[in-house]
């Protein structure tokens, strides 16, 4: 088993090529996140009475608030899968090109 | 309350702690140089990390503090949760690529391949040494307050243990020994949480005796008080006799019950996760307020009061003294929340502990990976926080003067192992959290400060061990002043200082 002093932090050409197409798809990620996040901090602030409604017997806050936690992890998800889509996409372009 | 401290409890710490200590000592032969000291060598499994991020995250205020809070007031304690698991997608998409890209140990470095400026570096040392100093108090504090009522030691026993423990992992091994311990704890925490919320759907709800219909068919009114004074002289005494368990002594009655189930049931059986909620909506709770009370005499007086609660105002925000402004109609209170859930989406990406371990795997995909596996396990987390606070909320077994100890107390309704495992991770959950602190405290006096920003120059040996004492200097200055002996601490601060300047005579004379 190899030792843990090896020097690895290093970025591959792939990630480094499509590391900015990378960023500005995180960053309309983050966005949509931002918005829906605000949103249930604004209702939570100055609507209070409208998260307590039910739906299916369960208060709209729960429920918000469980679709916050299950939205954060299918974005990243989404996020890993369009990066490694990139990178796919550059590699077969590169190949090609060569 | 009085705790029994469980022996049990305290066997499976020392199992814990033997089974850390030993993996430390395991790694310590491998990593003797500054990538092996401070980024694992960029070695560790994405999968791993991932688990470790949730070990690292996941501190004693989630798992204590929220579960505690949603026990006694419901749902605000669980707007914590969806800030905390929040700030990771600001983590994940804005700061995770850049942070791995152009970073080698410490935050500090991508700011400096950015900027190259001596003040940044020095800017983003102090500042984590002040976030890590700042996250470390509350954990320190709460190792103590928990040592009594979880494994029967006196305070500065859980301090001193915490501090020692920590100290001699991070020393061993630094991140690679610290991850592991992580990982450790992380897997724990997640699937004991899982475990009791599976207990806490298959037991149901039911209604307390004393709240069931008596057979006339009018409900029983259940007027209660309880009340816990100190006297001057600081004896105190609880609902009017000294708290005890002799003769004529007594303790404060364990609270959490459900006064009416839905359609005039006393006990559902077991239920589903969804179902659990939408009855709970249905039913009724006892929840318990406080008024504390300062007596002419200088004795102080808290009077707790009963108030069963509709489960739909529990399933709501405001109900919490913290959340209560959302419901007033002044602005400047509403912004106090406003204020609160900015904090915690941006906090998350400034947590220097958190930040350092996108350094410990090999590539950006493999950082990437290990967040998408961190928000899994973490998000999983705070989902089963709403259970596991409803739970003890309904459990009938918590302290109505310790809100912390709500998650431990819900345990023990399920009997004594798994009261011995809530509190032996309990405590682990301290050792995980504040090892990552010390690990970047430490990079950030040795990498930081030390070798970028005095540009003292460092042979890579020389960097591990300055980074090792400042590790050694941060525990004892913790641990000597949180057990109220500030000599300790001094000593500490000595030690270290001493070292630092012994190491700086050194090299200015090889320099010469």
């Amino acid at each position: 088993m190899a030792g843990f002093d090896a020097h690895a932090n290093t970025s591959s050409e792939p990630e480094h090529a499509t590391a900015p197409r990378a960023a500005r798809f995180g960053r309309i990620l983050f966005a949509c996140y931002a918005i829906v996040y605000g949103a249930f901090v604004l209702l939570n602030a100055f609507a209070p009475t409208l998260m307590q409604n039910e739906l299916g017997g369960i208060s709209i806050a729960v429920w918000y608030g469980l679709a916050l936690i299950a939205a954060a992890f299918a974005m990243a998800l989404v996020y890993d899968w369009a990066c490694r889509m990139l990178i796919r996409r550059w590699q077969s372009t590169s190949e090609g090109s060569l | 309350m009085i705790y029994s401290p469980s022996l049990l409890a305290v066997a499976i710490f020392g199992v814990f702690v033997a089974f850390t200590l030993g993996l430390s000592f395991y790694f310590a032969a491998r990593t003797r140089s500054s990538q092996g000291y401070f980024a694992a060598g960029g070695s560790i499994h994405w999968f791993v990390n991932g688990v470790a991020f949730a070990g690292d995250y996941l501190s004693a205020a989630s798992f204590l503090g929220i579960c505690g809070m949603i026990a006694f007031y419901g749902y605000d304690g669980f707007l914590y949760s969806i800030g905390y698991l929040a700030g990771w997608i600001v983590a994940l998409l804005i700061i995770a690529e850049p942070i791995k890209r152009m970073g080698r140990f410490t935050f500090a470095d991508a700011l400096d391949s950015k900027f190259q400026s001596r003040g940044i570096k020095l800017a983003v040392a102090v500042s984590t040494l002040a976030v890590s100093i700042f996250y470390l108090i509350p954990q320190m504090v709460g190792a103590g307050a928990l040592v009594k009522p979880l494994l029967g030691f006196p305070h500065w026993v859980g301090v001193s243990l915490v501090g020692g423990i920590v100290v001699l992992i991070v020393v061993t091994a630094g991140m690679v020994s610290t991850t592991y311990v992580q990982f450790f704890k992380g897997s724990l925490l997640v699937a004991f949480s899982a475990i009791l919320t599976v207990l806490i759907l298959m037991r149901g709800l039911s209604v307390d005796p004393r709240y069931q219909t008596s057979p006339g068919g009018a409900a029983n009114e259940v007027a209660e008080t309880q009340t816990v004074q100190v006297l001057p002289d600081g004896k105190k005494l609880v609902n009017g006799v000294p708290q005890g368990r002799g003769q004529g002594e007594g303790d404060l009655r364990a609270i959490g019950h459900v006064s009416k189930l839905p359609d005039g049931k006393t006990e559902t059986g077991p239920l589903g996760p969804l179902e659990f909620l939408a009855t709970l909506s249905r039913s009724e709770i006892v929840l318990w307020s406080a008024k504390p009370e300062r007596s002419p005499d200088g004795g102080t007086k808290t009077i707790y009061t009963a108030k069963p609660t509709p489960g739909s105002e529990v399933l709501r925000p405001g109900n919490s003294p913290s959340f209560r402004g959302i419901r007033s109609d002044k602005f400047v209170d509403k912004l106090n929340f406003l204020s609160l859930m900015l904090a915690l989406f941006c906090g998350t990406a400034s947590l220097p502990h958190i930040l350092i371990r996108y350094y410990t795997v090999k590539d950006q995909a493999a950082a990437r990976k290990s967040t998408v596996v961190g928000i899994g396990a973490i998000g999983f987390f705070y989902v089963l926080t709403l259970f596991l606070g409803l739970g003890a909320m309904t459990s009938g077994s918590i302290d109505v003067t310790d809100t912390n100890m709500a998650a431990p107390l819900l345990a023990r309704s399920f009997g004594e192992f798994m009261f011995a495992m809530i509190s032996a991770i309990a405590f682990t959950t301290v050792l995980g959290t504040v090892s990552g602190l010390i690990v970047a405290a430490s990079g950030a006096v040795a990498h930081d400060l030390v070798a970028n920003v005095l540009r003292i120059p460092l042979t890579d040996h020389e960097k591990v061990r300055v980074a090792k004492i400042a590790a050694v200097g941060v525990g004892l200055l913790f641990v000597g002043l949180l057990v109220k002996a500030a000599l300790i601490g001094v000593v500490g601060v000595l030690i270290g200082a001493a070292a630092v300047v012994h190491w700086l005579w050194r090299t200015s004379e090889e320099l010469r």
